[in-house]
């Protein structure tokens, strides 16, 4: 099983390379659209004129488990806001459900003021953690959307069932939510209660979209031509299974 | 200097994930040595994170209550429980049983966190319900579908045979459609994964520098 | 107001962003990248992400500059901004006057006659005004059919020259002075395409012809005489002797002591109101002249009351009406779940056929001899204990009854504290278990590190163990001396509520070691759960998933009769809160329905 792991890996590092120098070329083509991705610079100019704060929560999860990734992608997504928030002088609230995840989420929101020449316009406290369990967590948040006022809430990272608790508050008080996660029960919660979605995989497309970086669209298209090969290779086993 | 300070941390990142890699794929001891001891000091810097969250929640908390905004009792209540817990579960006294097993700390988790997390899961089912009614309805086609898939499921469940052909029906569509559309999802989330960390080892995703 | 160029909405001058779709008008502390697309400080020159210049390079001298970008501010008329437009504004003729002015043109010559009268009053007219006037008065038109006089044709461009004019002729050349002809320029120039008629001199009038006099030896150029009105200017601090004196004015006029402007005379005076401050009289009121079409749109504007967007989101207003059917449906949703558990008896009779995955499990468990080593997992956290404590209390129930060896882990950090407390109360109902702790059964405690900690069980069943929860070393606990790897398990019990953690026993350390596993899951997990029972090679050997499987497994424990008492009363209760989940989806469709046909009609 090792062995296959490490094919794989040695197969996909080559691609991957070769999509972003074509990328890098503008030879990549154009990405499809995701609305959700589309209305977040929206989202950042409405809540600058309205004066009330935007809500981003990067999920559940924390960085060093499996849940690595989906973290990671909100806080690419916390990225790109922090740094429209921060140019726009946007109040911005960050909720994390863990505490490795605290530190980095800090650095970002901070870096993103330092860059545009605002220090003085971030607060340690911008960034909170909540509570680490996800529950504590999703009631955490209930409380915030129900005591203050927010322009909007963006939530991309790793949920559980406990998102319903936010998704619902948010809607009720007409809280445009943006949201994208991965796990398939928490996906029908997401599509019930949010505006935009981001269904699976395109919660990792939010660099791609947002940055336009070449290593992330080469990261894109690299997933596509992947997601080619294991549909071929479905349908190559089944038609297999069937004729034997 | 500040080369180095942008360049080290980008280069610490990435050798210790080639290694930890490395420790994974090639069987040798050198290097599973290596790949643990990064393993178990990632678990103790995740520990020392717990202090910084804890500091963190200090600091929100407590300004909430010296500027009075909206909700700092429940900002006070929590302070409170949060000394009244560390102070018990501090292990002073040796011999006796400290932290999860003290007993009082037993009779909070169960009497107090176990009672309130189960009862806060408990209205999730209020909010599927008014979820449910505002998602399920017949706009379109497609909603149209997804209205009777999910009363076929639903009326599957229900424990009593009145339709002996419902749990069948339910039990295929669990099976195969659902599974089928769960599958898809799940492989191209594993293939998301895997393209973010190998842009994570690769180091081209740097949030420590800029 | 600002109109959004995305959306049409109006919004406040100054706002920087649309309240309505928030699209951006110009940002004035940050540029876009064109290239990527990232917002970067106003001062950068180059893009911070991708390097792209941001501020483009001033045009190339010849090379046309880029049209100016429409500005989004201001409501502008139709027309301003385009080509024809841009045109037009250029300085020609009558047609490239705008509109506007020649309106007001319009309205002050009506006007103008009677200002002109005023104008020509000898005594407010400065004396080089009037001089000017009379020396182009005196001059009658001679335009007629005799056409331009020879002066003025000789002035007026037959054709565009194509170069500069051409150089004084050859025959003049021994009249300039060396230093002037040395700047004639030495390539031949191109013929002009049509020369100007060479004006003869004698056909030129005088005031043309340059004259000789007054100049002295060596000069070409007269010393020009400044006019008197100039000289008044001079201040006296300067002024000659022989230099014309100031003209006595025929007024009084006040004449300037003090200053840069001492001496100099018509200085407007300080209006010693304007220093001071006042206040705007009560009921005083400036009519104002509303004359052309500009000046009235403007005082419209002006009279218009401010609209200020408000800053606050509307919270949505939910009426009592909007609120009685959620209401209804919780406390009926309450009802529904509450009501049997109250009744203590079962309002239904059933039987339940056990699915094949809760008999699977059954069969394995039963197979277990006495004394078997089971290692369970309490994966599970207070938020599913509900749920989860009836999957794990049947399960360790039938593992008590074979007398199995029970080793708890847990890879959450609430899940020892909630095995501990299932297992003493499970103990307690087995002869035998209540005094076993350490010899029937241990809690071995929490496990950090997830998929790592569930690998190291694999490798190193010490070096995981230590200690267990209540912190007693594993070498004081009898049941530990027993198993030294993993392999001396019997059978692996997984209880869990998320999908990951049975995918990691799975993973980590079902298949690779080849070790029976089963699992108690959620309703939720089950689909997955199911699909690994499902395998070839049946990765788990049973699955109880949820209360209904473990009220089933349940009834297999107790000899297979129906269900009854409070297990069947919570079935009852998990049908009740079914069929109102049921009958609600229906009626919001058809409240739904019935709406939307109301709206169409």
């Amino acid at each position: 099983m090792k062995e296959i792991g490490l094919v794989v890996l040695l197969l996909l590092l080559p691609i991957l390379f070769f999509l972003s120098s074509r990328a890098r070329a503008g030879k990549a083509g154009r990405l499809r659209s995701l609305p959700a991705l589309e209305k977040l610079p929206g989202l950042v100019g409405r809540s600058a004129e309205t004066g009330q704060p935007l809500h981003l929560s990067v999920g559940v999860g924390g960085l060093g488990g499996a849940t690595t990734a989906e973290t990671w992608a909100g806080l690419t997504l916390l990225g790109q806001l922090a740094d429209e928030a921060a140019a726009c002088d946007t109040p911005l609230i960050v909720t994390v459900a863990d505490a490795t995840v605290l530190p980095v989420a800090q650095d970002i929101v901070r870096r993103a003021y330092l860059r545009h020449g605002n220090p003085d316009g971030y607060e340690s406290t911008q960034v909170r953690l909540i509570a680490p369990d996800p529950v504590a967590y999703a009631a955490g948040v209930m409380g915030l959307l129900e005591r203050q006022p927010f322009t909007a809430s963006v939530m991309v990272g790793s949920f559980g069932d406990e998102y319903l608790l936010m998704g619902e508050t948010g809607a009720r008080r007409g809280v445009r939510q943006v949201v994208g996660a991965t796990d398939p029960r928490t996906l029908p919660l997401v599509y019930a209660s949010a505006d935009e979605t981001l269904i699976g995989e395109e919660i990792f497309a939010g660099g791609a979209y947002t940055r336009k970086l070449p290593i992330q669209i080469g990261s894109l298209l690299t997933e596509d031509w992947a997601r080619w090969v294991v549909i071929a290779a479905i349908l190559v086993v089944a038609v297999f299974k069937i004729l034997l | 200097m500040t080369v180095l300070r942008r360049t080290l941390p980008a280069a610490l990142a990435i050798a210790t994930s080639l290694f930890v890699l490395a420790a994974l794929f090639i069987t040798n001891p050198l290097l599973d040595a290596i790949g643990t001891y990064f393993i178990d000091t990632a678990v103790i810097i995740a520990a020392f994170a717990l202090f910084l969250g804890l500091f963190n929640v200090l600091r929100v908390h407590a300004r909430k209550i010296r500027e009075r905004q909206p909700g700092s009792l429940y900002s006070f209540v929590l302070i409170g429980a949060m000394l009244v817990v560390l102070v018990i579960g501090l292990p002073p006294i040796a011999g006796k049983p400290s932290g999860p097993s003290h007993p009082l700390i037993q009779w909070i988790f169960h009497n107090i966190q176990a009672p309130i997390q189960a009862a806060l899961s408990a209205l999730i089912v209020f909010f599927v319900i008014t979820a449910a009614c505002r998602l399920l309805r017949v706009r379109n086609a497609e909603s149209a579908l997804m209205l009777i898939v999910a009363l076929l499921v639903l009326a599957g469940q229900v424990t009593i045979g009145l339709v002996p052909v419902l749990p069948a029906i339910r039990e295929w569509i669990l099976d195969v459609p659902a599974m089928a559309g769960v599958r898809g999802i799940l492989l191209g989330v594993a293939l998301g994964i895997l393209l973010t960390s190998i842009r994570l080892v690769l180091g081209t995703e740097r949030p420590y520098s800029d | 107001m600002i109109y959004c160029p995305k959306c049409g909405t109006a919004n406040r001058d100054g706002s920087k962003f649309c309240n309505e779709c928030g699209e951006s008008f110009g940002s004035q502390t940050r540029i876009k990248c064109p290239n990527c697309d990232t917002w970067n400080p106003v001062q950068n020159v180059f893009c911070s992400a991708c390097g792209h210049r941001i501020v483009s390079l001033p045009p190339k001298p010849g090379v046309e500059a880029p049209p100016a970008i429409k500005g989004l501010s201001l409501p502008v008329k139709p027309g301003i901004g385009t080509e024809e437009d841009r045109s037009a504004a250029t300085p020609g003729g009558e047609e490239d006057i705008p509109a506007w002015l020649r309106e007001l043109e319009a309205s002050l010559s009506a006007e103008g006659a009677a200002g002109k009268a005023a104008l020509t009053e000898p005594a407010e007219v400065p004396d080089w005004l009037r001089d000017l006037r009379d020396s182009l008065v005196g001059e009658p038109p001679e335009v007629a059919e005799e056409g331009l006089p020879d002066r003025l044709a000789a002035l007026r461009p037959t054709a565009p020259p194509a170069q500069p004019a051409a150089p004084p002729p050859a025959a003049e050349e021994e009249e300039l002075p060396d230093w002037l002809a040395a700047l004639r320029p030495t390539a031949p120039p191109a013929p002009p395409a049509a020369p100007p008629p060479a004006a003869e001199e004698e056909e030129l009038p005088d005031w043309l012809v340059p004259s000789e006099e007054g100049l002295a030896e060596g000069e070409t150029l007269v010393r020009a005489e400044i006019p008197d009105w100039l000289l008044t200017l001079k201040p006296r601090e300067l002024r000659k002797e022989e230099e014309v004196e100031a003209p006595t004015p025929a007024k009084e006029a006040v004449v300037e002591e003090t200053g840069l402007l001492a001496g100099l005379q018509d200085i407007l005076p300080v209006e010693i109101i304007i220093a001071q401050p006042r206040l705007a009289k009560a009921g005083e009121e400036i009519a104002p002249v509303i004359e052309t079409p500009q000046a009235r749109l403007f005082a419209q504007i002006v009279a218009r009351p401010p609209t200020v967007a408000s800053k606050v989101m509307p919270r949505p207003q939910a009426g009592l009406l909007a609120l009685l059917p959620r209401w209804i449906l919780s406390i009926a949703l309450i009802a529904a779940l509450t009501l049997p558990l109250l009744l203590d008896r079962p309002l239904l009779a059933r039987t339940i056929e056990p699915a094949p995955t809760v008999s699977s499990l059954y069969e394995t468990i039963s197979r277990l001899g006495s004394g078997a080593r089971v290692l369970v997992a309490f994966d599970y956290d207070p938020t599913t204990s509900s749920e989860m404590d009836v999957v794990a209390q049947t399960l360790i129930g039938h593992l008590m009854d074979r007398q199995a060896r029970i080793v708890a882990v847990s890879l959450l950090p609430a899940g020892p504290a909630s095995a501990a407390s299932l297992l003493a109360d499970q103990a307690a109902a087995h002869p035998g278990y209540e005094e076993g702790y350490g010899r029937l059964y241990v809690n071995m405690g929490y496990l950090p590190g997830q998929v790592a900690a569930v690998r190291l069980l694999g490798e190193s069943l010490e070096m995981a163990l230590p200690c267990d929860f209540y912190g007693t070393s594993r070498a004081d606990l009898e049941l530990m001396g027993q198993v030294k790897e993993l392999q001396d398990f019997d059978l692996i019990l997984e209880l869990t509520a998320g999908q990951d953690s049975l995918r990691w026993w799975i993973e980590q350390v079902g298949t690779p070691y080849g070790l029976p596993l089963a699992a108690g899951v959620s309703a939720l997990v089950e689909p997955f759960a199911r699909a690994y029972y499902q395998t070839g090679s049946q990765q788990l050997k049973g699955v109880v998933a949820g209360v209904p499987d473990a009220l089933t497994y349940s009834a297999l424990r107790s000899g297979g009769e129906g269900l009854t008492g409070i297990p069947a009363a919570r079935l009852d209760s998990q049908l009740a809160g079914h069929l109102l989940f049921i009958v609600a989806i229906l009626v919001s469709n058809v409240a739904y329905l019935v709406q939307r046909s109301r709206r169409e009609s």
